[in-house]
């Protein structure tokens, strides 16, 4: 287990692009990065700017990257141990996408216990479901029998499972309605000062990067622009023209003029 | 409001089963000017249902009664499906919530918008293709050109949901009924949709009725606001003094988002009362 306060992910000169030849798009270029253990580290950026890229890479979902990704000080390879597939796990934006339609709560929970070899798998699945507030009766669920909300836990608790180190989470609460919103930032706010996670979290509400983590950076084009604290974003203080674009346009809309400042 | 555009009296939309019933929307009332009013609720509050039992277009399974539909002067209840269809698209169109699904993802998006423009005006394909260039242009679209060749699944969520703006807005209807057309946009974006949408209604006078679950947004962008809960209408009050409202509904509502002037450690979470239901004509409704 790492202290808090070491560096536990980093990357150097990472830069993902699709296609080939003419068609060839850098979407992360040229990004550096450090996250400290038990910090909460928020992307955030217009839609296509490579935010979610760059988290996928991370996770280990593309293999197809330049640069290096370090892992508690190691790099780590493009083929990865389990180890290192256990240390990082992720949360995706759709709870309706990202569970199989056919596979019970239980069976979704068992999985990654079953691939990392891990025992005492029924508790760990109780357990489970108990930290992300649902209770061992929703293991034999569908997820069409789950709401958005319940089924965002799932995924937590799925993730969660393994116990992992850092927690990727790509846009966890924009797929909910408020109200659930609000419960699910809290359930990841307590979890992770229970169990001491890192979070790199994506996402384009800012007062929810802002509610949640410590540090934000800022992406544009696939570069990594500025870097800011949790107060610079709540006071709108940024350095590039960009940044504060992006942080005017998260002010309230106020008729035809707003638009042509942003 | 001198120019009522849309009347709705008593709308209750339910879903019918052998086993069970479910009342979706219980008598809901109002009436929309050319103005910007806002429907905002939970999913699950019967905001999306609302919108679309106005154009007719609910699952099947759904039935709909209502003392009252009327769109500038047609009794919408009473109208045909072919009377609906030339409505549709051309008088009231719909904006809907992701473009994933409501683009068709083997036409190229060019095709798709003079296709919506040519149904609804005569225009050969020269005049279809300029104004559907011009139209996502206007919809800030950076390469129209290119977008225009390209398919759905070619461009992001925030585009497609600019093209699906675009095709929608280039019949110019009277009315728009738009289900959260930006809650899968980014901050940057939405404004940007939010501010064609504003001139659309400001400068045509059109009406929009708009479903969102973001009250930040629909205090700041709305005239006027209808807070739904459980299939009713709890409260309509001015967009302005939304935040200054009283029913404990919508005081949860707007007290569980997390705000940047306002830091706190654990966000409020809305609790339910049942005293909220206000009483409605009994017909085997199940509550929600």
């Amino acid at each position: 287990m790492m202290r808090a306060g070491e560096r536990i992910v980093e990357t150097i000169g990472l830069r993902v692009a699709f296609g080939e030849g003419a068609d060839a798009r850098t979407v992360v270029d040229d990004v550096s990065f450090q996250v400290l253990a038990g910090q909460s580290f928020g992307l955030i950026g217009e839609s296509g700017c490579g935010k979610s890229t760059l988290l996928r890479a991370i996770a280990g979902l593309n293999a197809d990257y330049r640069g290096s990704i370090l892992l508690q000080d190691k790099e780590i390879g493009r083929a990865r141990d389990k180890a290192a597939y256990r240390c990082i796990q992720m949360v995706f934006q759709d709870p309706y996408a990202c569970l199989h339609p056919r596979k019970m709560v239980q069976q979704a929970l068992l999985e990654p216990l079953v691939i990392h070899g891990m025992d005492q798998r029924q508790d760990r699945v109780d357990d489970a479901l108990l930290a992300v507030g649902l209770g061992p009766a929703f293991r034999y669920r569908y997820p069409h029998e789950l709401s958005g909300g319940q089924r965002q836990r799932v995924a937590i608790a799925r993730a969660l499972i393994i116990e992992p180190e850092i927690l990727l989470l790509d846009e966890p609460t924009s797929a909910l309605d408020v109200s659930v919103q609000a419960e699910i930032l809290n359930l990841l706010k307590t979890l992770r000062t229970q169990r001491g996670l890192t979070y790199i979290m994506v996402s384009h509400n800012l007062a929810v990067v802002a509610h949640l983590c410590n540090r934000v950076a800022v992406m544009e084009r696939g570069r990594l622009i500025e870097e800011m604290s949790e107060d610079d974003v709540r006071h709108g203080r940024a350095r590039e023209p960009y940044s504060r674009a992006l942080l005017n346009a998260n002010m309230p809309y106020h008729g035809g003029t707003a638009g042509s400042a942003a | 409001m001198a120019d009522t555009l849309l009347e709705v009296e008593g709308l209750n939309v339910r879903f019918e089963s052998a086993r069970q019933s479910h009342h979706a929307v219980r008598g809901v009332s109002f009436a929309i000017g050319r103005q910007k009013v806002g429907i905002v609720g939970e999913s699950g509050s019967g905001k999306s249902l609302t919108g679309r039992a106005i154009m007719k277009l609910a699952p099947k399974a759904a039935r709909i009664e209502a003392g009252k539909i009327n769109f500038d002067g047609i009794d919408l209840l009473a109208a045909s499906e072919r009377r609906m269809r030339a409505i549709r698209g051309n008088r009231i169109s719909m904006i809907l919530q992701d473009p994933k699904f409501s683009l068709n993802p083997l036409m190229r998006i060019g095709n798709q918008i003079t296709e919506a423009y040519r149904l609804h005006h005569r225009a050969n394909a020269a005049q279809a293709r300029a104004k559907a260039l011009q139209m996502l242009e206007s919809v800030d679209i950076r390469d129209p050109e290119r977008v225009f060749r390209q398919y759905p699944h070619e461009v992001s969520g925030g585009m497609g949901q600019r093209v699906m703006i675009a095709m929608m807005l280039i019949p110019e209807p009277d009315l728009i009924v738009a289900d959260e057309p930006t809650s899968a946009l980014d901050a940057t974006v939405q404004r940007q949709v939010l501010r064609i949408l504003d001139d659309l209604v400001t400068r045509r006078g059109a009406g929009l009725l708009f479903i969102s679950h973001d009250l930040n947004l629909v205090a700041d962008f709305c005239d006027r606001v209808l807070v739904m809960y459980a299939g009713q209408i709890l409260e309509d009050i001015p967009a302005r003094e939304l935040r200054h409202a009283r029913h404990p509904y919508t005081r949860a509502l707007l007290d569980c988002l997390p705000r940047l002037d306002r830091k706190v450690d654990t966000l409020a979470t809305v609790s339910r009362d049942p005293a909220w239901l206000l009483p409605v004509q009994p017909a085997g409704g199940v509550l929600a």
